[in-house]
């Protein structure tokens, strides 16, 4: 680009390029009527005031976007419902929860359900917390005592979330009900279309060892853990022992050696009571 | 506190007027020349290509600050030294270059390379040089009487090239009607509905670029012909485009 000096002022001169633009530029002695190659230009950074509102505008826009992105993806955490969980004691119950496992909504799915959770304020509360309640008011209420089941079923369109939700009732449950006879049947339902075909359900048995309950799921052998996926691994934190209690001995009572024998626990051995049934016939 | 506001009101009325700036400029002389002599460690005499390179920068920042920047001053300090290390390193860049008064033959120190540069280069003798003085100190005053400065018209000169294509065709039709030509010289006003309605370029774009369109359309008036020379090819390449 050539520029023709047109005009030289103390601290810059006004040039015209020879695409027919008047320019200021670094006045470098130059003298008027001379053609240069080589110039500083002139930055202007200051905006008209029409620019400045539309800088203004876009600025804040921007920032209300931003504002309304977190806004929405709080909001769909926590209040929109992303899995079922059913809880069946006899009192049946639909809890349906967030992303993040918050309980948004109780529905009692049959009569003794309706009057289970008729009076239980159960609003931004986790989902362990509620299930824990359910089942100390069904055993309150006379529904659950030891020998009793409960069966869990988990529905979400999103697997992962429904192992980890398996994976985390089942680890509170067996907490919560360390002193009784009550086992635990968790179901989680298939809804991927690349594994099942949306409303197929399957099982899955959790083996996790606890004092006389059990949580199990007869129905196909199909482990949790085998599907390639680690749940271990994922949150970087193990589940089994982030609250220092082991789930074996909290009790001092073990299951095999408390002492009491089925065969004599009265003393009288149903072979040695001296008595013999062939003396009598001779006398 | 009232001082810093007096140097705010003369920085924004120097934005606005070119002999404002000046007054400014000389006002702060001094804080311009131990700038530069900060930055090139030497005692600056006012002949240095640094010391006009400070001078730039802080007209510079005279057209670029805004009050809710802070203070003028350290604005200006801030510009200066920026300014003086990008001249820095381009001068470093062209350290390798030979100069072209340094003599072509080692033997011979008769010739050098200034003297072995065609006749048709950019650098000037000195008679052309002082006809190209005289033509462009006489479109000033014809420019003047239309109440426009050179100033004026570098700050109106459009800076996108979208803009600037729409100003050269509204110029190019008005250059190809003698009526709106004479018109324009004999009102000494930019006939802004002629050149709308023969153009079809919207009329607040020419409005917003008066200034501009008046100094282009007055090279092209009459005479002028190193200016017009120097800008040849904005009206002769597209006119062709246009038939």
């Amino acid at each position: 680009m050539t520029y023709l000096i047109m005009k030289l002022y103390m601290a810059y001169a006004v040039a015209l390029d020879n695409k027919g633009r008047f320019v200021k530029i670094a006045n470098l002695g130059y003298k008027l009527g001379q053609k240069v190659t080589d110039v500083i230009l002139l930055e202007d950074r200051s905006t008209s005031p029409r620019k400045n509102i539309i800088k203004q505008l876009t600025l804040f826009a921007a920032i209300a976007a931003s504002f309304l992105i977190v806004a929405v993806s709080i909001w769909q955490l926590n209040f929109v419902t992303f899995g079922h969980i059913n809880l069946k004691i006899n009192p049946e119950v639909s809890i349906a929860v967030s992303r993040t496992r918050r309980v948004l909504e109780l529905e009692g799915l049959n009569p003794d359900g309706v009057e289970l959770i008729e009076g239980y304020k159960f609003k931004g509360l986790s989902q362990t917390k509620v299930t824990d309640d359910l089942v100390d008011m069904a055993i309150e209420r006379g529904y659950l005592s030891d020998g009793g089941e409960i069966s869990v079923s988990i529905a979400s369109e999103n697997l992962k979330w429904r192992k980890k939700t398996a994976k985390i009732l089942g680890e509170d449950l067996q907490k919560h009900l360390v002193d009784m006879d009550v086992s635990v049947v968790l179901n989680t339902s298939y809804e991927e279309i690349d594994d099942f075909e949306k409303g197929e359900s399957a099982t899955i048995i959790i083996e996790i060892p606890i004092n006389k309950g059990s949580i199990t799921n007869p129905d196909d052998g199909d482990s949790l853990y085998d599907d390639g996926d680690s749940d271990y691994d994922d949150d970087g934190d193990s589940d089994y022992n982030d609250n220092g209690d082991s789930g074996y001995n909290d009790n001092g009572d073990s299951d095999y050696d408390d002492g009491d024998s089925f065969y004599n626990d009265d003393g009288d051995s149903l072979y040695d009571d001296g008595d013999s049934d062939y003396d009598d016939a001779s006398g | 506190m009232q001082g810093s506001q007096m140097i705010v009101q003369k920085v924004y009325a120097a934005k606005k007027d070119n002999n404002a700036a000046d007054d400014l400029i000389l006002q702060y002389m001094g804080f311009i020349k131990s700038e530069t002599s900060k930055f090139t460690g030497k005692i600056c005499t006012g002949n240095e290509d640094e010391f006009s390179i400070s001078m730039f920068a802080f007209y510079e920042a005279i057209v670029n600050y805004d009050k809710n920047r802070g203070n003028f001053i350290a604005f200006a300090s801030t510009a200066i030294k920026n300014r003086l290390i990008d001249y820095s390193r381009k001068e470093k860049r062209h350290d390798g270059n030979i100069s072209i008064y340094v003599a072509s033959d080692e033997d011979s120190d008769e010739q050098n390379l200034l003297d072995t540069v065609p006749e048709d280069s950019n650098v000037l003798k000195y008679q052309d040089q002082k006809i190209a003085e005289e033509e462009i100190l006489e479109f000033e005053r014809q420019l003047n009487s239309f109440g426009v400065s050179l100033s004026d018209v570098a700050d109106n000169s459009p800076k996108q090239q979208r803009t600037l294509d729409s100003c050269h065709k509204a110029l190019r039709s008005a250059y190809e009607n003698r009526e709106v030509m004479d018109k324009f010289i004999t009102t000494k006003r930019l006939p802004l509905a002629e050149l709308t309605a023969l153009s079809g370029v919207d009329r607040k774009t020419l409005e917003r670029h008066r200034r501009y369109l008046v100094a282009i359309l007055l090279a092209y008036s009459n005479g002028y012909e190193i200016i017009r020379g120097h800008l040849n090819q904005i009206f002769l390449v597209k006119r062709g485009e246009n038939k």
